[in-house]
């Protein structure tokens, strides 16, 4: 056995505080190292090329880099020693970079650790074997969850090149968040009117369908063959029936709350939530049905033309194979009744949050558009904005920018000066403003100059009800002094929080989430729209709150991915997997129970019992099963549990 | 004896000989009188004519179902019947959760127990050898070689794992010998903890040495391990991998009790074998009856109740991981 290790400088990343010089001396000591090298950039072209003519010339079987981490440049160094001859498996990363040098002060002691580290990598590659990949079909449909902007935007690229795309979407009608906004910035465009073109073509696209009204419930399989089992919600209405026609509707005499109309109203118990739902299909909410709660009433299915009530359907649930997984599921309005008895909690009728007043604002709003009191209906003279409620303020738990308050609170404040004519009062309480958008910034001056917005820079302190007002107290932190304004309407910008039920999803999917539920990226600069899980990806505000320039940008990001990804008809998979050792398995066939692929499989064997088996190209290298197997006979490929005993005596014995 | 354990006894007898008769079974496995007054033996019947050597009483105290343990592998295909006390049903449910015994070819009589008397105890309280117990109601009756008779009473002999005794009933049985027994109401309780729990870190690690320090690696509490089941492949004697240095040394000792630990864990429910059969009386309740305390303050979890469960590794609760947020 011929090892060679070359330990890298990394610039000044490393050798500022390790002494990569003097290692390689030591290394040199190891027992089966024959060549030790310090260089400057080992990734670099030059130090690639030094691995490779020391595999020649000096006859290595097996390679040591002890540079950064195995996430940044195994695949290369794999590549290096393979394109020398080697297999690829036959090289082990040190990671004296993330592990040593970036963590410590202590050059010597520095030293020291790197050179624990190099010596438990050469223990490791001492015992490595070649390994060889596999190969497995790819499936070419995509799953997309979330039929938001984002989600019908990722749909429609992917539709486009020819891919065949299935959108889940929890609601009944697909539109997201964006279908729930009046206008939007820095445009004044009806929200409706660009997003509508695009929820029809959706609908209308041979490549594309779309599930609504149903949930993921499980995810199994992997990257290239995944299996999604799909649970479409009971309507209680036959949508293969249902025209639309709202007739239902017209004629429920029970009431439910609006969620579309962010509370703001109510709806009738059999509702469609607005006029352009895609599909347009109606739905009974069960908790507020007369049939369902009183066993009496029964109005819908005799005034319904289409036959389509069924007051007994029930969930189903479909399968779908898919190769990519787009996850688009967007977000949700922070619950400020909850964390800000402040303002009153909710218990002043004329507090009112962002998108509340988006939906009074909106022509097909409960209000038809007209900008109301709540408590009595008249127009208001006064109306005060405060902003990052719910955002940029850690008392609440929240201490992240939602991005798009700003904008909104300076959009709806235009808006406001339209709806109730030029000599309305409009004040925004504000802590900074920002507007780093294209045409972001001129948008905001413009609230402020041409329509005459007053920005009042600082904190409300509290609201409360004085004659018939919303007494607005707070202060004025530029001119240093407080400031009580009467307002009749006060709307709160609302900031964006993650998707109900975000978790869990994640959980179903196996992708990390952050504490506040957003999804996680695998890398913040380099794989933004991948998730850490192989073939699943992220697109809009289910990340991080975005506005809807940034969503659908993103959102075109990871279709790009996606065809990426099934370009290929064959997926190499890694030869990292798990292997039973079946003389030793008693089949109590944990490992099948446990798997998150379905890898292993019982195999009978010729004397009649049955012995546990994992099938290559389904296994994804998780070692779950490894650690489960109660009698220790299955292992990992490249990961062997000697091999990581001889890594730890080594270590602790060595 | 009382009356109820005489019943259990003829009971236990009436059903062999009945399983054997029937065809039902090709051996029946039970307890029979050792080879010395104060100890029981597992018995192992195969004509109805041995069935009268069947017997119950408080002395009874080894898990039969260690006995079918590696698939019940003697021979392949035999029907075999066995007795289980409560805490020994809990062994088997567990062994039929992971399908590592045939439920086809089991017959299982359970037996509702009062609770096992501590032998080594009883011994240990005459310096000279017993000759004879009798079990006359709430009293026990020893005699030894020099003639002295004691009676002592029966509560004060229990194992102290029987006198807090939460499952006097088995978990699963085809056939009850004897009327079931009050379960007992309340969380489960973990006895003999609370001194060692009291202790610092530094303090536990002397007593674990202190007490490993002695094993001699005889082996005989994972071969009396109904739950553990891989003796021939066993890692703790396997050179590889190599998890577990064969040095007879407390260290060395301490880790092979806690790989064994941490492999039964989920199936073991604290039945009390290992502790029994240790001949140099190592606490191993520490570490057994402790790991399911954890399991049980942790994931709600206790080993071998019901047959539907599922093993608690076996399992992924995504609320146990939300609960860590």
């Amino acid at each position: 056995m011929r090892i060679g290790v070359f330990i890298c400088h990394c610039g000044t990343n490393i050798a500022a505080t390790v002494d990569s010089h003097g290692l390689a001396e030591r290394a040199a000591e190891l027992k089966d190292v024959v060549h030790t090298e310090d260089v400057m950039y080992t990734c670099s072209e030059p130090g690639q090329a030094g691995i490779q003519r020391a595999i020649r010339e000096k006859g290595l079987t097996r390679v040591v880099v002890a540079a950064c981490s195995p996430q940044m440049h195994e695949v290369t160094f794999r590549r290096c020693v393979e394109d020398a001859g080697l297999n690829p498996h036959l090289f082990e990363m040190a990671n004296i970079r993330e592990h040593c040098s970036w963590i410590h002060d202590d050059k010597e002691l520095a030293t020291e650790k790197a050179y624990e580290i190099i010596k438990m990598a050469v223990a490791k590659v001492r015992t490595a074997e070649p390994l060889f990949p596999n190969e497995v079909d790819v499936n070419k449909d995509v799953l997309v969850i979330g039929g938001g902007v984002a989600g019908i935007q990722v749909a429609l690229d992917l539709a486009d090149a020819g891919l065949k795309v299935t959108i889940v979407e929890r609601e009944t009608t697909i539109g997201g968040t964006m279908a729930r906004l009046d206008k939007t910035f820095p445009t004044i465009d009806c929200s409706a009117c660009i997003l509508t073109p695009r929820m029809v073509d959706a609908a209308h696209h041979e490549n594309i369908t779309i599930m609504a009204y149903s949930e993921v419930d499980r995810v199994q399989g992997y990257v290239g063959n995944f299996v999604v089992d799909i649970k479409r919600k009971a309507a209680m209405v036959d949508w293969n029936r249902c025209i639309g026609c709202e007739l239902c509707v017209q004629k429920c005499p029970a009431r439910g709350p609006d969620y579309f109309n962010a509370g703001l109203a109510e709806t009738k118990a059999i509702y469609i939530p607005f006029p352009q739902a895609v599909p347009k299909r109606a739905a009974i909410q069960t908790d507020y049905c007369r049939w369902f709660q009183q066993g009496k009433c029964r109005v819908c299915s005799r005034v319904c033309p289409a036959n389509a009530i069924d007051y007994d359907q029930q969930d189903t649930y479909v399968q779908r194979k898919v190769g990519a997984i787009v996850v688009a599921t967007g977000m949700d309005v922070f619950p400020w009744e909850e964390y800000y008895p402040q303002y009153g909690g909710g218990r002043i009728p004329d507090v009112i949050s962002g998108l509340q007043y988006e939906r009074m604002l909106n022509a097909s709003g409960p209000t038809g558009g007209h900008v109301h009191r709540i408590s009595n209906h008249e127009e208001p003279k006064t109306v005060v904005f405060i902003q990052c409620v719910g955002s940029r303020d850690e008392a609440v738990g929240r201490p992240y920018c939602s991005s798009v308050c700003c904008m909104y609170t300076a959009k709806q404040a235009i808006l406001t000066k339209s709806h109730c004519g030029d000599d309305t009062d409009v004040y925004v309480f504000y802590i900074d403003i920002r507007a780093t958008g294209k045409g972001y910034e001129e948008f905001i001056k413009r609230a402020q100059s041409e329509f005459g917005v007053n920005y009042v820079r600082g904190r409300v302190s509290k609201l409360y009800e004085d004659n018939g007002k919303v007494m607005v107290r707070g202060m004025d932190t530029l001119l240093g002094h407080q400031v009580e304004i009467p307002a009749d309407l006060v709307i709160l910008a609302t900031g964006t929080t993650s998707a109900e039920g975000a978790p869990q999803l994640a959980q179903t999917l196996n992708i990390s989430y952050d504490e506040f539920g957003f999804f996680k990226e695998s890398h913040p600069k380099l794989r933004p729209v991948e998730t850490n899980t192989a073939g699943i990806f992220l697109a809009g505000a289910c990340q991080s709150p975005k506005d809807i320039p940034t969503s659908v940008a993103q959102a075109s990001g990871t279709a790009s991915k996606v065809l990426g990804l099934l370009a290929k008809d064959k997926l190499k998979t890694s030869p990292e997997v798990a292997v039973v050792d079946q003389s030793r398995c008693v089949g109590c066939w944990k490992c099948i129970d446990v798997c998150p692929f379905s890898a292993p499989e019982k195999q009978e064997l010729r004397d009649g019992t049955s012995r546990s088996h994992v099938i290559e190209t389904v296994c994804q290298g998780c070692g779950i099963c490894v650690a489960t197997c109660p009698v220790n006979c299955i292992s990992l490929k490249g990961f062997t549990t000697d091999s990581l005993i001889d890594q730890l005596e080594e270590a602790l014995l060595g | 004896m009382s009356g109820a354990e005489i019943a259990r006894q003829d009971r236990i007898r009436e059903l062999a000989r009945q399983a054997l008769t029937e065809g039902k079974v090709d051996y029946f496995i039970g307890w029979k009188a050792g080879h010395v007054p104060s100890e029981v033996i597992p018995a192992f019947v195969r004509n109805v004519d041995e069935c009268d050597m069947l017997l119950w009483n408080p002395l009874c105290h080894h898990n039969l179902t260690t006995f079918l343990k590696r698939k019940m592998p003697d021979p392949p295909d035999a029907r075999i019947g066995v007795c289980v006390k409560g805490c020994d049903s809990r062994t088997l449910v567990a062994l039929l959760q992971e399908t590592l015994v045939d439920k086809e070819r089991l017959y299982v009589v359970g037996v509702p127990c009062d609770g096992i008397i501590d032998r080594r105890r009883l011994e240990k309280a005459f310096s000279d050898e017993v000759i004879d117990i009798a079990f006359q109601g709430e009293q026990v009756v020893v005699t030894t070689r020099g003639g002295e008779t004691k009676e002592l009473a029966y509560e004060e002999l229990l194992l102290e794992q029987c006198a807090s005794c939460d499952f006097p009933n088995p978990r699963y049985y085809d056939d009850l010998a004897g009327e079931l027994l009050p379960q007992p109401e309340g969380p489960p309780r973990f006895p003999g903890l609370e001194e060692y729990e009291a202790l610092s870190a530094e303090e536990k690690d002397r007593v674990l040495a202190d007490a490993f320090a002695t094993c001699i690696r005889c082996f005989a509490c994972i071969h009396v391990c109904p739950v553990c089941y891989c003796w021939d492949q066993c890692v703790n004697r396997s050179r590889r991998p190599a998890l577990v240095g064969q040095k007879v040394a407390a260290k060395e000792n301490l880790m092979f009790q806690m790989v064994h630990m941490f492999h039964v864990a989920g199936r073991c429910p604290s039945c009390g074998a290992c502790d029994r059969s240790c001949p140099v009386e190592i606490p191993l309740y520490l570490l057994h009856r402790k790991m399911n305390k954890e399991l049980f303050e942790m994931l709600g979890f206790q080993a071998g109740l019901n047959v539907e469960d599922k093993p608690v590794f076996q399992t992924f609760n995504i609320d146990d991981a939300l609960g860590e947020q």
